[in-house]
């Protein structure tokens, strides 16, 4: 039974929840608060047919699944590889935030939309799981506009006019990043005629590069970056982010961004290769010279403001272009020396998605409870939620990369990376970022435990059990992997991963 | 000074994009990687191989059929996200009496529509079960039996086309593309073929093709009743009035 479902698995994982969305409604019209155990009921199934692939993954490497039993190029691969292991994360934080989420939600909008908002959140991470194990380029496009679509709707769920203002200003920017991919994929498949990706690539190699390749190359490679929210094309994301209820925050400002650097390392090193026909070094300094910028500029607008949210958007910038630059330092002429720039960009992945979680679940239990958005007015909450703002503070140690947290690894390798490819100037520009998140999170910290309450009612207390776990559990994760379990996990999984990713052997 | 400095910076994304779409192989000839990689086997084997004389067909529903699961989707997450923006629809929201009303005074449009709808409805069926054969097929078929709903909102009324049209209905029909793929993509797997398979082995060949006819089928009516379903379960939606 278990080998009949792990060798389903990769399949499996999506369509459920594909299928599971569109049930959403139907089982609803029973009673209208099924819809969350029902949403979780998927949530859990979609994790445990990850947990079977991810297992296999371990045990004897890539899992490939040809749909409708058609080899690729003629049919459609679904591939579930180091990076497609992604979607364990993605899986594994959408059930933390889906329990989190029942309380939140049902206090943030009417019983009547409950139903939409658990079938949009299915709709999301099975885009989001979609993109990241698919093998073919148009399946991917496909994903994606599954998961925009769903990501535009859910920040304007509340109704109020700010959030239809932030969520169109998403839409437009997200339509045109979706319209530059569709024109890349279409270049890409006049140039090689085939959309699987491994044989692209093998296309690619053969027919050399023409013009076209490139100007794909740079269309996706722009596309992805509105995704992602690299600087200049970052506005959509501090409203966005900011104003959505906090668990739909969690699920952007964690996941779905980093489904943009998916999508980049996808296109420059599964697709073109760093040793194919098109030569990458300077593409990729001039996205280590916008990271610069990315990580100096968001956590500079974080300084003036006064929104918990909003501060966490922008740091949320500020971090992809830490990620960013872990790409950019890549050396395309030595990938061997290049690994650990690779590794921090995907140790970063991974552990901004758990922090910046965590980050917002906590300032959405500290809004559920006091109804306060603005630092000024939140004087004094840690002594009365000391549990949700102690998470807080683990967030905020972490994502400023305080050593024994997770975001200390992350940003260790790709500083790291920066000294092998002897450019000291992208370290001092890291570490220069470092210390201005550093100095607006100690902000936070102290107005959050040290100044005297103004604006607190005595009521305020302790966020509801359901909220309280999963901050706590996500806590607990930035403490535990940061301290004991971060060597098994890079040799493990990251650093085949980013070996794989280079065109390493392992 | 900006607007020229927009205008020149456009210019030269015009001209990178015509520079790459002149350098793009020229289309329709014989020897592009386009015609001659993957598409032969789709003209030369589809009929036999994917079971459908449309050879369209044969490649959104068999060859990618996943791909096209993903565009149903992405219909009915269109749905959804009208209705986290502006909510089902709710007659007692509708003040605005050229809504409530239509076109009273016409006879004419209410006799022609009245004696058309059937007909537009009958040709959606028509295009939607023969798909397989001719040009057509689920997503065109969607759109006319929306196209027939809308017309009858418009002229009869909004209120008539709601007491016809009911909501727990559409609720159940909204999704029939996505779960049509589905039901039809999972009975392979209980034969340990993968998702999507239509062929299922051990059946003796007849039957084979019978059953592969049939799901094929199943997935063009699911998409054509979801698509329908969805685009007249918007239009109702979006005939709400400002609150």
């Amino acid at each position: 039974m278990t080998t009949y479902l792990t060798s389903h698995s990769p399949v499996l994982m999506e369509i459920i929840f594909l299928a599971g969305a569109a049930l959403t409604p139907i089982i609803s019209l029973i009673r209208k608060k099924l819809a969350f155990w029902w949403a979780l009921i998927v949530s859990t199934l979609g994790f445990y047919f990850c947990m079977l692939a991810a297992a296999e993954l371990y045990r004897s490497g890539p899992l490939s699944y040809y749909l409708g039993g058609w080899r690729p190029p003629y049919g459609i691969e679904i591939k579930f590889d180091y990076l497609g292991a992604f979607a364990f994360l993605i899986l594994l934080l959408n059930i933390i935030i889906m329990v989190y989420s029942k309380k939140y939600m049902e206090h943030e909008i009417s019983e009547d939309k409950l139903p939409i908002y658990y079938t949009l959140v299915l709709l999301l991470v099975g885009g989001m799981v979609g993109v990241t194990i698919t093998g073919d380029i148009f399946n991917m496009f496909v994903f994606m506009e599954i998961l925009s679509l769903a990501g535009y709707s859910l920040i304007a769920i509340t109704e109020e006019r700010l959030n239809a203002m932030a969520s169109f200003k998403y839409l437009v920017m997200g339509a045109l990043s979706s319209l530059l991919l569709l024109v890349g994929i279409a270049f890409i498949y006049n140039v090689t005629g085939s959309l699987n990706m491994a044989d692209i690539s093998l296309k690619l190699q053969q027919y050399g590069a023409s013009t076209t390749a490139y100007v794909a190359v740079a269309a996706l490679i722009i596309g992805f970056t509105v995704k992602a929210a690299m600087f200049p094309v970052h506005i959509w994301l501090p409203d966005a982010h900011g104003l959505a209820p906090s668990p739909v925050s969690a699920l952007l400002s964690g996941l779905v961004i980093k489904i943009g650097i998916v999508g980049i390392l996808r296109i420059v090193f599964s697709i073109y290769r760093i040793a194919g026909p098109i030569n990458f070094s300077y593409l990729l300094d001039v996205l280590a010279w916008f990271a610069t910028a990315t990580v100096i500029f968001g956590a500079f607008f974080a300084f003036f403001q006064d929104d918990l949210k909003i501060i966490l958007a922008y740091s949320s910038v500020s971090n992809i272009g830490y990620i960013l630059m872990g790409i950019g330092l890549i050396s395309v002429s030595n990938p061997a020396g290049s690994v650990n720039a690779m590794l921090g960009a995907l140790t970063h992945v991974a552990a901004h998605a758990i922090i910046k979680s965590l980050l917002f679940l906590s300032a959405g239990a500290i809004i559920y409870k006091t109804g306060l958005r603005k630092l000024n007015d939140l004087k004094g909450i840690g002594k009365k939620m000391p549990i949700t703002c102690m998470a807080l503070v683990i967030g905020a140690l972490s994502i400023t990369g305080v050593p024994g947290t997770v975001g200390f690894w992350a940003k260790w390798y790709v500083i790291n990376g920066a000294f092998d490819s002897g450019r000291l100037f992208f370290a001092i520009a890291m570490l220069v970022g470092a210390l201005m998140v550093f100095a607006y999170y100690i902000k936070i910290i102290n107005v959050i435990f040290f100044r005297i309450p103004e604006n607190l009612t005595a009521e305020v207390d302790e966020a509801p059990l359901s909220m309280l776990i999963p901050i706590v559990i996500l806590a607990a994760s930035c403490l535990v992997y940061g301290l004991f379990y971060i060597n098994p996990m890079i040799t493990n999984y990251f650093m085949p991963a980013a070996k794989s990713l280079l065109g390493l052997a392992m | 000074m900006k607007r020229i400095l927009t205008f020149f910076i456009l210019f030269l994304l015009w001209l990178l994009m015509v520079s790459a779409v002149l350098a793009l192989p020229p289309i329709g000839s014989e020897t592009t990687p386009v015609t001659t990689h993957v598409i032969p086997r789709y003209l030369e084997q589809g009929v036999e191989e994917a079971g459908a004389e449309n050879i369209v067909t044969c490649v959104i529903l068999n060859y990618r059929g996943y791909d096209t699961m993903g565009e149903v989707t992405v219909i009915f997450c269109a749905l959804i996200a009208v209705l986290a923006v502006v909510g089902r629809e709710d007659p007692k929201l509708h003040t605005s009496k050229v809504d409530l009303v239509g076109i009273k005074e016409s006879v004419i449009v209410k006799s022609v529509v009245r004696f058309l709808a059937p007909f537009i409805m009958l040709f959606a069926v028509y295009i939607m079960l023969h798909g397989k054969e001719s040009p057509g097929g689920g997503f065109q078929a969607g759109a006319i039996l929306g196209a027939s709903i809308i017309i009858y909102t418009m002229t009869f009324s909004y209120e008539l086309a709601l007491s016809k049209f009911f909501v727990k209905v559409r609720t159940l029909m909204e999704g029939a593309g996505p779960i049509a793929f589905f039901a039809c993509g999972v009975v392979a797997l209980f034969y340990n073929q993968n998702f999507l398979t239509y062929i299922i082995p051990g059946l003796d060949p007849v039957t084979q093709t019978a059953m592969r006819s049939l799901m094929i089928e199943i997935i063009e009516v699911g998409i054509g009743i979801g698509g329908g379903t969805v685009i007249s379960s918007i239009f109702l939606a979006m005939e709400k009035v400002e609150k």
